[in-house]
């Protein structure tokens, strides 16, 4: 019955046993060595590297009979008495417990009093972050300066809790986690005083488990041993952390791919009848995709991934069967499965879902072949076949623009001889230098540039347009489609374009919409364009006519256009 | 309750029948795993086999102590429920006083908290201390759904032991012996239980058979359109709360059900009809719109594991499955 787990007979009495943390232990024994101790300290770091037992370490070498000491020596009352947790003069308080501001009061009125038989009276209060923020007011003034045979040490997984006004009255150092060959190493150290016999393979899979904390090492090592006895397979190791081996993730990860969904049911189902782990399954599953990334990310892989040279060209060849991205995906959707898995009253039943799901997914394309096809898409919306008006069938770019004048026209010179010969006037005022001269066709390619940027929409609807001329006051564009037309009739729409018209031509210019059927004829009144009488008189008779529907011939009016009986077709001037 | 009448959990047993045998029980376990498999029962049984004398290391079931241990009147053994939501440091510190005692009976005391991750933080950092170091014989159990509910100072200084819930044909095969129910009735029971024994053994079969008939009126329903299920939602569940303790209650009974059912659907999308749970309802599934579609199936199943989620956290059970229902309509015209 009397059994101590691992971690408590294990626990270093000596600065030089405590694994992983010489930045530490190094500069307290030269403290000591030095006579340079200070009256507080502040321990921190995550569960189980070392804090408490280094803080009794150091509570050893303080009060220890040829103390203070950097080396303890462990025999004497006050050192046993210190082991044993019952020394009168080291006071291991828990700050969960006592965390009041009554607590601390009462410990202060405490702190007069000389030590009953050692130089001096050691404070040790673990989880110190618990104390309420009164507490740690009350005690900076003890904190800053406390009687000459008082030292404190304050051991924390949450150093971020406590104050800073207590933080800068305390020495800090920080533990840091201890790395899985550090931990192995001590595991191997334990198993071969307590007489286990741990294949390495074993030690390292321990290791691995503990995340850095010697304590979980232990109590995992403990388990094993109440599991299987002193003789310790790594096969065991596996059972009792329910690891899944490589063989069977790789299995699952093929069946995701090929979307086998048979194999993935009867996988789970298996799981679940020999009583493995959902949650350590799904863990594991998530580990293994990374290693497949590293191994589709990394030429060499070999110390990145923790498996034989033979295994890892396993792994190898079958991360190459994924892009990049699908394995993101696929790690993205694993870890949202572990943490459902991780809750689910049925997790059978989840973790089954969420592999279906994976494996229905459509293969991800890279995001390079997007972005290609996204360009040729861009560059095929830019020349519509036969677009109408005498604009450049693909319109520059900015950069284009601005690089123009080392570059061929963009215009081809088809484009630029536009039937109506429309009175130029004289050269414009230009107001950027880089605009060659203001005609007809550079405003217009460059205004629909300029509204392409601020409306995409608009400017699709404008490039219906053919620019027919420009004086010194009016832009007159004509629309073959009435929609189009009714289109920039509209202040918003035709404001828009007198804007960025204004800009490009550094005058105020007026937008003037003729429709293809009332040819050059100009709006109502110059100044307060109207929407043309549209409504009133019904279009002329095109070839459709015949057709009776209402519907069609409202269409028919809006869009132009031909009907035909098998559907529409484009306007005439697109053909 | 010992451990000789403890269904499945033969890793977990062994285990713990091993450390006992060997004399190297921990000072401090975690069980964790999914709630109704029978982890609190699990840590009775240990109870009575660390401080039964006519059988140590097993448990008799029928001398003065486990007896006592039954009635939770034994004088070393701490059972620690939530008062009201939360353990409270005051518990905490009360059992602390409890166990600075030498234990009265039994060889060592037992202190088991049944519902651990209820612990608040204070009164989970004020038990790190016994947890680490505990006084004299002292074993201690906490129980908790998954150790992420606990502070990872607490978990670090437990041995973990891990329950999974049974397989469902060894409840059902448990259940047809035990419970004298008819292989049929049996499968249905084991199929919602999930393999969680603690729920299996509660439920009443002509119940779950009216529950899982609910289940699937709603499902259809949702299929239906956005108006059934909203009018099945406002009816149905008013229905249901008639013989239970609230219509939270309800919501939860049928979300497990519908969980089952919304991964029957999944699996008849994958387009395998023979790993069903109701095997009987195959070609209704097939009949569901989601039924054919991974995408949508995948969806429904979302929609109402978003619905517990829901659930647990208090939200109006009525809209919980108003809006559980409009997704799963939406999912089944195939806009997901």
């Amino acid at each position: 019955m009397s059994y101590q787990v691992l971690a408590r007979t294990w626990r270093p009495q000596t600065f030089e046993a405590v694994v992983g943390q010489d930045h530490v232990t190094r500069t307290l024994k030269n403290a000591i060595g030095a006579g340079r101790v200070a009256h507080a300290y502040c321990f921190s770091g995550a569960r189980g590297v070392g804090k408490t037992t280094t803080a009794r370490i150091l509570a050893k070498a303080l009060n220890c009979r040829d103390g203070p000491t950097p080396e303890p020596c462990g025999e004497c009352e006050n050192c046993r008495e210190i082991r044993a947790g019952n020394s009168p003069d080291v006071v291991e308080i828990d700050g969960a417990t006592y965390r009041g501001i009554d607590k601390v009061r009462e410990l202060q009125e405490k702190l007069q009093y000389v030590p009953s038989k050692s130089p001096h009276k050691i404070y040790i209060i673990d989880e110190v972050h618990m104390l309420t923020k009164e507490a740690f007011n009350a005690l900076l003034k003890t904190l800053e300066e406390p009687p000459p045979h008082v030292r404190f040490v304050f051991a924390t997984t949450e150093p971020h809790k406590i104050p800073d006004t207590i933080l800068s009255r305390c020495q800090r150092f920080d533990f840091r986690q201890l790395t899985p060959a550090e931990v192995a190493a001590q595991l191997e150290r334990i198993c071969a005083e307590e007489g286990f016999t741990v294949p390495a393979e074993g030690v390292g899979l321990i290791a691995r488990a503990a995340e850095g904390s010697m304590r979980d090492a232990l109590s995992l090592l403990d388990q094993l041993v109440s599991l299987s006895g002193p003789a310790i397979e790594a096969d065991d190791v596996a059972v009792l952390l329910g690891r899944a081996d490589q063989a069977l993730l790789a299995r699952v990860v093929e069946a995701i791919r090929a979307g086998s969904t048979a194999t993935l049911l009867e996988v789970v189902s298996g799981l679940v009848s020999r009583g493995q782990d959902l949650r350590v399954f799904c863990r594991d599953l998530l580990e293994y995709l990374r290693h497949l990334l590293v191994c589709r990310s990394v030429e060499e892989p070999a110390g990145l991934v923790p498996y034989s040279e033979t295994v890892v060209g396993e792994v190898q060849a079958q991360a190459r069967q994924f892009s990049l991205e699908s394995l993101h995906r696929l790690f993205e959707g694993l870890r949202r499965a572990e943490q459902a898995v991780r809750g689910a009253d049925a997790p059978q039943w989840v973790l089954e879902v969420s592999l279906l799901g994976l494996a229905s997914l459509e293969p991800v394309t890279p995001m390079e072949d997007i972005l290609t096809k996204l360009a040729a898409l861009e560059e095929a919306t830019r020349t519509p076949a036969g677009a109408p008006g005498p604009v450049a069938p693909r319109e520059p770019t900015l950069f284009e623009i601005e690089g123009r004048g080392d570059q061929p026209p963009l215009v081809p010179p088809a484009a630029l001889s536009e039937p109506d010969g429309p009175e130029d006037g004289p050269p414009l005022p230009t107001s950027s230098p880089k605009t060659p001269p203001d005609t007809l066709e550079g405003l217009w390619e460059r205004l629909l540039v300029g509204v392409e940027q601020r409306a995409f929409r608009v400017a699709q609807l404008l490039k219906e347009g053919q620019p027919v001329s420009l004086d010194q006051r009016i832009l007159t564009v004509r629309f073959t489609a009435p929609f189009c037309a009714t289109y920039f009739e509209e202040d918003e729409h035709r404001r828009l374009v007198e804007e960025e018209a204004e800009r490009l031509a550094a005058r105020p210019l007026r937008l003037q919409v003729v429709r293809a059927d009332e040819e050059a004829k100009p709006s109502a009144s110059p100044d307060h364009p109207k929407p043309a009488p549209r409504a009133a008189s019904p279009p002329q008779a095109s070839p459709g006519q015949d057709h009776h529907d209402v519907m069609v011939q409202q269409a028919q009016e809006l869009f132009g256009g031909t009907v035909t009986e098998e559907g529409y077709l484009p306007p005439a001037s697109e053909e | 309750m010992t451990f000789r009448d403890i269904l499945g959990h033969d890793r977990v047993l062994e285990r713990l029948r091993r450390s006992l045998a060997i004399g190297r029980v921990a000072h401090a376990y975690l069980f964790v795993g999914p709630e109704g498999v029978g982890k609190a029962t699990v840590a009775r049984a240990f109870a009575a086999a660390l401080t039964c004398p006519e059988e140590p290391g097993e448990g008799c079931g029928g001398c003065p102590s486990c007896r006592r241990l039954k009635a939770a009147t034994h004088p070393d053994a701490h059972v620690v429920e939530p008062d009201g939501q939360e353990v409270k440091i005051e518990q905490v510190r009360g059992l602390q006083k409890a166990l600075a005692y030498r234990p009265s009976m039994a060889r060592c005391a037992v202190a088991i908290l049944p519902q651990a991750e209820r612990l608040t933080l204070q009164a989970a950092n004020a038990l790190l201390k016994t947890l680490e170091e505990p006084p004299g014989e002292t074993v201690l159990v906490l129980v908790a759904p998954t150790a992420s509910l606990l502070p990872p100072t607490v978990v670090s200084r437990c041995e973990l032991v891990s329950f999974t819930p049974l397989p469902q044909e060894e409840l059902a095969s448990f259940l047809a012996s035990r419970r004298g129910l008819t292989p049929e009735a049996a499968e249905l029971t084991a199929a919602l239980a999930a393999g969680r024994v603690g729920l299996a053994l509660d439920s009443e079969v002509g119940d779950l058979k009216a529950l899982r008939e609910r289940a699937w009126q709603y499902l259809t329903s949702a299929a239906e359109g956005p108006g059934s299920v909203l009018a099945w939602s406002k009816h149905g569940l008013e229905e249901m709360r008639r013989g239970r303790s609230s219509l939270k209650a309800a919501g939860l009974e049928l979300n497990t059900a519908l969980l089952s059912l919304a991964r029957d659907v999944v699996v008849t999308a994958a387009g395998q009809p023979d790993r069903l749970i109701h095997v009987d309802l195959a070609e209704q599934y097939a009949s569901l719109p989601a039924g054919g579609q991974p995408a949508a199936a995948q969806a429904v199943f979302e929609a109402v594991q978003a619905g517990r989620a829901q659930l647990d956290r208090n939200l109006n059970t009525q809209l919980v499955y108003e809006t559980m229902g409009l997704a799963i309509a939406e999912a089944n015209r195939g806009r997901t």
